[in-house]
């Protein structure tokens, strides 16, 4: 599912890669209104979720939009027992670097998870579409 | 055509003068704070507001008070408003970017004289303002909106480095003590009492792996020093100064998850790098160092990513003593953001103060003896920034 930038290809020495053309209304509005979670993908291999205009790896231009794997593995966690104003009313709650298995990696909250015992690095998750806020996974066994 | 106004390159820069507010919880704003700790330092130079050429000041949550441009009212209170000021903003890193910004005017020759000066008020906030706060200083959209705070921002560093190299809780706290330790000898530190293990391991999980004593405080303070060309002032100096031996920054991806390894902070590895070029030393020549530690992995990253010590090493040496006063290298006298406080923008200001307190003999019982070569490493939010300074005692 992806889709080249237009005058993506020619950035070798030119640097012609064009703007992203998702922006992060976009994106807020794919993952709680499509249930899609996009992002980039470079043809050095980096993808993410965070929005970019050029690869933060290679510094190239060959970027193109993409539909991220919405399953992964967690690369690391914490349960935090403290918020910012945004989860106030979530706390205790899980969150985790996870890679998906695309080789894209997100940052993601876990509602369910209330202390570190429920949780472990390498562990299978999935992410689930959702009316909260932010990027919601939940364990995949729990699918 | 040769620009008119344009100086040669100066060989030599110095922080001239120094001085700091007691960190905590102060009663004045922030710019009162800054614009006492600034005149303190001029006059720790020996040199008066007129000397001055450029004021660089940080104020990152300045907007707390609803305060910004907050450099004209320190030069207005100093009685040099014709004085031109800028406000660098870097997040934790915000007044040791402000230092490289002095260091590169005064080196560059186009001034002979920087006010470099870093402020926060931070205690009119409770602590759930506060961690909102912060928390902007994160990739807002792909992290803070998905649940992200400074505490789980680097606890997530601290579960994956002991994942991979087994660090232990009790080696983290050691961080802890050593730097409470540190800081009940520094009258100006906002922690002024000594923890032990016992008291590091029952406090309570802010996010798991962390613990309550390995976060620094919210505190209050300013911080404040002078940065000259020597050939301008001889004779004027009043203090010991410090030579800046090296000036050098650098950047990382701004969200952890964009990063290929969340137990090192790339910034670091290459402002260190650069600095340990630029000051042409061997790492085995710096006597002590004053690093960022806003939380007690932030330490021990900081001395395996600057190649101190090898990557999981520095958690073992820590707990065995090696970088307590009196150890091989004395890691954060001061006490470090971790105890001594963390005023976000007087902090990288703050650390260049307890070089000069060390090397005037100012420093009291936690005085490094001998130290001629100091370090100073300094991190904007989990490392989309970071500043690390040489300094050598003339």
């Amino acid at each position: 599912m992806e889709e080249r930038l237009e005058g993506a290809g020619q950035s070798k020495g030119g640097d012609k890669g064009r703007s992203a053309t998702h922006g992060i209304e976009e994106y807020e509005h794919a993952i709680r209104e499509e249930g899609r979670l996009i992002g980039f993908a470079c043809s050095c291999g980096f993808r993410t979720v965070t929005h970019i205009l050029r690869c933060p790896k290679c510094g190239g231009a060959d970027i193109a939009e993409t539909t991220l794997a919405t399953k992964g593995r967690i690369i690391s966690f914490t349960v935090a027992n403290m918020s910012s104003e945004l989860f106030s009313k979530d706390v205790p709650f899980g969150y985790a670097i996870v890679e998906m298995d695309d080789g894209s990696r997100i940052s993601a909250w876990m509602p369910g998870v209330k202390s570190a015992d429920g949780i472990r690095i390498g562990e299978r998750v999935c992410w689930k579409p959702s009316y909260r806020q932010g990027l919601v996974i939940e364990k995949e066994d729990q699918q | 055509m040769k620009r008119a106004g344009f100086k040669a390159t100066v060989e030599e820069v110095w922080v001239a003068g120094a001085a700091m507010s007691r960190f905590g919880k102060m009663k004045e704003s922030g710019r009162e704070a800054a614009a006492a700790v600034s005149l303190k330092a001029i006059e720790d130079a020996g040199l008066s507001p007129r000397d001055i050429g450029h004021t660089f000041v940080s104020n990152t949550l300045g907007i707390i008070e609803r305060q910004a441009h907050l450099g004209p009212i320190i030069n207005t209170a100093l009685g040099v408003p014709e004085v031109p000021s800028l406000t660098v903003e870097s997040a934790c890193s915000s007044s040791s970017a402000a230092l490289h910004e002095a260091f590169v005017h005064v080196a560059g020759g186009f001034i002979d004289a920087a006010l470099v000066v870093g402020a926060e008020r931070l205690s009119g906030l409770d602590t759930l303002a506060a961690t909102s706060y912060f928390a902007m200083g994160t990739d807002y959209a792909f992290e803070s909106k998905n649940g992200a705070t400074f505490p789980s921002l680097y606890a997530t560093m601290a579960a994956a480095h002991m994942n991979r190299y087994g660090t232990k809780a009790e080696e983290l706290g050691a961080v802890a003590v050593k730097n409470h330790a540190n800081a009940a000898l520094n009258p100006n530190a906002h922690m002024q009492r000594p923890i032990t293990m016992e008291t590091y391991l029952r406090s309570p999980v802010i996010s798991w792996p962390l613990r309550l004593y390995d976060c620094c405080p919210f505190s209050d303070g300013a911080a404040a020093v002078v940065v000259v060309n020597p050939q301008k002032f001889k004779g004027d100096l009043r203090c010991v100064p410090a030579a800046i031996r090296a000036s050098a920054r650098a950047g990382s991806a701004a969200a952890l998850h964009d990063r290929a390894d969340l137990t090192t902070i790339p910034s670091s590895r290459i402002a260190a790098e650069k600095a340990l070029r630029q000051a042409r030393i061997e790492r085995s020549e710096v006597d002590f160092m004053e690093v960022h530690d806003c939380f007690t992995i932030a330490e021990i990253l900081a001395l395996e990513d600057m190649g101190f010590y090898p990557k999981g090493e520095a958690a073992r040496v820590t707990s065995e003593g090696e970088t307590c006063l009196g150890g091989k290298l004395p890691v954060n006298p001061s006490g470090g953001l971790k105890a001594k406080g963390h005023p976000v923008a007087a902090t990288g200001v703050a650390q260049v103060v307890e070089v000069m307190e060390q090397f005037n003999g100012r420093s009291g019982k936690r005085e490094v003896k001998g130290a001629t070569v100091a370090l100073t490493h300094n991190v904007g939010t989990t490392g989309g920034s970071c500043s690390v300074h040489v300094f050598q005692r003339v």
